[in-house]
């Protein structure tokens, strides 16, 4: 396999391991002399830090792509080789998101820690919560890991993901997960139900014309999920004639629905999804160019 | 001691201000007893599950597909069944596909129990699996969403690049080594993504990838609105939406669409489709649609039944009102 | 190997990658940069921009003077989202409240369900009271991280409010199917709401159920209504200029494409003769058609201004460029 990337090497190899010690030392080593230097210059480098990386995904956003481009494509120009070199860069930006935003998971499992630990060891009122946290934590990371564990080490020909051939731990880990995990997650879902319910008996009121316009199409809409009532009405308005045509058809609660959501909703939620989108470009140039000013700082 | 005589409430105020746990306890009931009773209610698929269904049944028998599982078992509700139908329809027609997740961490983990499951009722009905590695591979999840939807719109292989699942072997191989993905290079070579989401992964989607494969979206009901949009302008070839679209897609696999059946009866009729759409005959089609949606029904009567009492107490309040004015 | 531009390749390529749609984000960026410069020109000259009354945010200053009366802390939620320009705007917002909540020692609380998120908005509250002068009042554990799990968020922050009896809640970002248990829990708290969401599905569970409500770009001028900072109220102006650019190309692509429909879906005899084609644009060459074909949509000018010019169903075959004798091994 020919490596041209000078961060990657052969498998187990001194050189990739050296690599991996100076990707770690070098940003490391980078950090600490940041946070030595004074305020205003450790603006100017993370203003520039955030230019050339956010730059990189302007310029290919720019630049004109590779039309159909095959694995074994070459460029035969510069315009195909910047191209060609910028949407390379993209999966590799995509893969260090990635890693971050897992490393980063391990920043909130400290605050969670700090802030039960704290509640612990401080006998607030709300402590045994704080210990039945903890001790779940523990016990999903313990079983969890040890069925990826037992998963590596299987003999061959053994696929430990498949119920015939699981263990304890896997037995463990699926009750933690399946039936505890999930069944609490779904619970707390079918709670909306509920809280529909009270929310639209609280607040739906006929209490001016838009209201009623709004209460009227709401129930098209929902009577046409219905199919007791939907099917009736259907063959009751299937009758109605126009010359040829089914002209009843135009006012099934199918066809009124489709009529609403493409005519109505679709364009009005299209309306709100410009406004939200050109502001999330404003906002997104403004941190890209280092102009946004907080109101915090 | 005097005690303050609780004043009499008019029937417009008591009917406006029901106690909260009436309305939990009625839709509690409502909701549930429908699941213990068997009832068939009748449907007509909605424009935009005729053409999901539709243009699923067009992918060719063998190909290979992207199964986005954003959904974990919160929204079982919906998620779960669209998600068998699917499954379902893509084993019959020998699809391979990629199961992976850019929404939830948990969501690979969901799949793979989802797919033991319906792999028992393979089993039941003396049916063949769908072998993991073999006929599906499970590629993870990833946590950079919109990076990840651009770096496979750009090269699939590399998107997914060292991402493994377990072979036959019982260890962990390189996916792209896998008959599934053995011979795709790129985002061309695979015929659809289909999305089964609770959440915004359409809109990444529709965003990266839409101008470059067919995209069927298997949203929640709350997501319906905001996935519209996109098949009403033709960027996504179609949508299912909640409950309904579930049950409109078991409807629509066993009955097909503009498909006489024996006695020349066509059970499901549409004028959106030229010709007719086959369907699946003899085989267990009815799933989680067929269940949930009479319980549906029930709780959606409920709901109106209540807005209609709140409005019909608002207006004797007001009524009570004028008069005493 | 040595590089050569061959002739109009480059503009090929360009004109087959949708080059209108870079074009217009390009000229939509202008329109924002424009007017914060500008903006900033008429701040020197003592001049403001108006901007109409958005009630929400005129009530944060109640919702925090009814919090501290009753004693009662206030609860902030950036959403579900990471770290992005949503939460951010979120922060920016709760900067301000914060800064409300510091004056008057009414305790904070700002639950994250992001690691990253919670990194930052620690630095940012620790930052407002700094800045004000009131470092003593800050407490490090007002800044929580809750989870990153949608429902045990939910949970968790269900659990605060009901238990510290909250009485002021600010929901702003990314909210998805949690919030209306925050927004009906804080409502069985007593407490008052002010609610938006990014995502359009979640605002009417939030107009039901909450005070005051920031409907779609609302959200993204709240910096600018709170702080009147000349960038941020330049910024929203430059935005309006893109929504108006927005608004004239719907309308021209309305009519062009209309007209264009009505050429190809009237059949012979009918008020437009149907439209056929002779010459199709195949990988940025221009081929002739063995038959003339009728028109699709997609073959119409306003699609190919945004589009590639490249139908996928029409079915064509991709023919590839013989590789160069002298090419290197695989890229990856």
């Amino acid at each position: 396999m020919i490596w041209h990337n000078f961060w990657t090497g052969p498998n187990n190899s001194f050189l990739l391991w050296l690599r991996i010690i100076l990707a770690f030392v070098i940003p490391s080593a980078l950090f600490y002399s940041i946070r030595s230097v004074s305020p205003f210059t450790r603006k100017i480098i993370v203003a520039a830090a955030f230019f050339f990386t956010g730059g990189v995904y302007v310029f290919y956003f720019l630049w004109p792509q590779p039309i159909h481009r095959q694995p074994l494509d070459i460029p035969r120009n510069l315009s195909e080789s910047i191209g060609f070199m910028l949407s390379d860069s993209v999966p590799v930006a995509a893969d260090v998101a990635n890693i971050v935003g897992a490393f980063l998971l391990g920043l909130g499992v400290y605050s969670v820690f700090s802030i039960h630990v704290d509640k612990i060891r401080k006998g607030h009122r709300d402590s045994p919560f704080s210990i039945a946290l903890i001790i779940s934590v523990f016990l999903m990371l313990f079983f969890g890991y040890l069925n990826y564990y037992q998963t590596l080490k299987a003999p061959p020909g053994v696929n430990m993901t498949l119920p015939q051939n699981w263990h304890f731990a896997q037995y463990a880990r699926d009750f933690l997960f399946n039936g505890v995990l999930q069944q609490m997650d779904a619970a707390m879902f079918s709670l909306i139900a509920f809280y529909i319910l009270s929310a639209a008996y609280r607040a739906f009121r006929i209490r001016s014309i838009e209201a009623t316009v709004l209460l009227a199409t709401a129930l098209i809409l929902v009577l046409k999920v219905m199919g007791v009532v939907a099917d009736p009405w259907s063959q009751l308005v299937h009758g109605l004639h126009f010359g040829n045509n089914q002209f009843g058809d135009n006012f099934t609660f199918l066809n009124i629905s489709n009529f609403l959501q493409n005519s109505f909703q679709s364009s009005s939620i299209r309306a709100v999804d410009f406004g939200v989108g050109i502001g999330a470009l404003a906002m997104a140039l403004r941190l890209w160019l280092s102009i946004d000013k907080q109101t915090g700082t | 001691m005097a005690i303050n005589p609780k004043p009499n409430r008019s029937i417009g105020e008591v009917l406006q201000s029901l106690p909260r746990q009436w309305l939990y306890t009625i839709l509690l009931i409502v909701s549930t007893v429908p699941l213990f009773i068997q009832v068939l209610i009748p449907n007509k698929p909605e424009d935009s599950s005729i053409d999901f269904y539709q243009n699923l049944m067009k992918i060719p028998d063998g190909s290979v597909v992207l199964l986005s599982s954003d959904w974990t078992n919160s929204t079982r509700g919906e998620s779960r069944g669209e998600f068998d139908a699917i499954v379902k329809i893509l084993m019959r027609k020998h699809i391979k596909f990629v199961v992976y997740s850019i929404a939830d961490p948990q969501a690979p983990q969901v799949a793979r129990d989802e797919m033991n499951y319906l792999n028992g009722l393979q089993i039941q009905a003396h049916l063949p699996t769908y072998q993991p590695w073999t006929d599906w591979v499970n590629g993870g999840y990833f946590p950079n969403g919109d990076g990840t939807a651009n770096a496979m719109s750009i090269s699939l292989r590399k998107a997914f690049g060292g991402k493994k699942d377990i072979a036959p072997n019982g260890q962990l191989e390189d996916i792209f080594l896998s008959p599934v993905l053995a011979n795709v290079q790129t985002i061309q070579d695979v015929k659809a993504l289909i999305d089964v989401t609770a959440s915004a992964t359409a809109t990444t989607y529709v965003q990266k990838l839409g101008q470059k494969m067919m995209l069927l979206f298997a949203v929640t009901g709350v997501m319906g609105p905001e996935a519209l949009p996109y098949y009403s302008s033709g960027q996504v070839s179609g949508v299912t939406i909640g409950i309904k679209g579930v049950y409109d897609l078991e409807t629509m696999m066993q009955d097909g669409v503009n498909l006489p059946d024996a006695t020349g009866k066509v059970a499901v009729s549409s004028n959106h489709v030229v010709g007719s759409i086959g369907n699946f005959p003899g085989m267990s089609n009815l799933g989680q649609g067929s269940q949930y949606y009479p319980a549906l029904n029930a709780s959606l009567a409920v709901f109106i039944l209540a807005i209609v009492v709140g409005n019909i107490g608002m207006f004797m309040v007001k009524k009570e009102k004028s008069r005493t004015q | 190997m040595s590089y050569y531009l061959a002739a109009g390749t480059w503009a090929n390529q360009y004109t087959d990658t949708g080059w209108f749609a870079v074009a217009l984000t390009v000229l939509l960026c202008l329109f924002v940069l424009y007017n914060i410069a500008l903006s900033h020109k008429k701040f020197k000259e003592g001049k403001t921009t108006f901007i109409r009354r958005i009630a929400g945010l005129n009530s944060i200053d109640e919702a925090v003077g009814r919090a501290t009366e009753m004693g009662r802390p206030v609860l902030m939620v950036p959403g579900l989202g990471g770290l992005g320009p949503v939460v951010v705007q979120a922060l920016t917002i709760f900067s301000s409240i914060t800064r409300t909540a510091a004056k008057f020692a009414n305790p904070i609380i700002l639950c994250c369900a992001d690691a990253a998120v919670y990194t930052v908005a620690q630095e940012t509250i620790r930052d407002v009271y700094q800045s004000e002068g009131l470092a003593d009042r800050y407490d490090p554990s007002s800044v929580r991280f809750v989870s990153d799990r949608q429902f045990a968020f939910a949970a968790g922050v269900s659990g605060i409010i009901l238990r510290d009896q909250v009485a002021a809640t600010f929901f702003m970002g990314d909210f998805y199917a949690e919030s209306l248990i925050f927004a009906e829990t804080a409502n069985m708290a007593g407490a008052i709401q002010i609610a938006s969401s990014t995502q359009t599905t979640q605002t009417p569970f939030f107009i039901a159920s909450c005070d005051y409500v920031l409907i779609g770009d609302e959200f993204y001028a709240a910096s600018a209504y709170l702080s009147r900072e000349p960038t941020l109220t330049g910024s929203m102006t430059g935005q309006d200029w893109c929504k108006m650019m927005v608004i004239f190309l719907v309308v021209l692509g309305a009519i062009i494409n209309t007209q264009e429909i009505a050429r190809v879906t009237f059949g012979p005899g009918g008020i437009f003769n149907q439209h056929y084609i002779n010459q199709d644009k195949q990988h940025s060459a221009i081929v002739n058609l063995p038959a003339a074909r009728p028109a699709k949509s997609s073959d119409s000018p306003i699609e190919h201004l945004f589009n590639p010019q490249d139908d996928p169903s029409l079915q064509k075959t991709i023919v590839r460029d013989q590789n160069p004798p002298d090419r290197k091994g695989a890229s990856d």
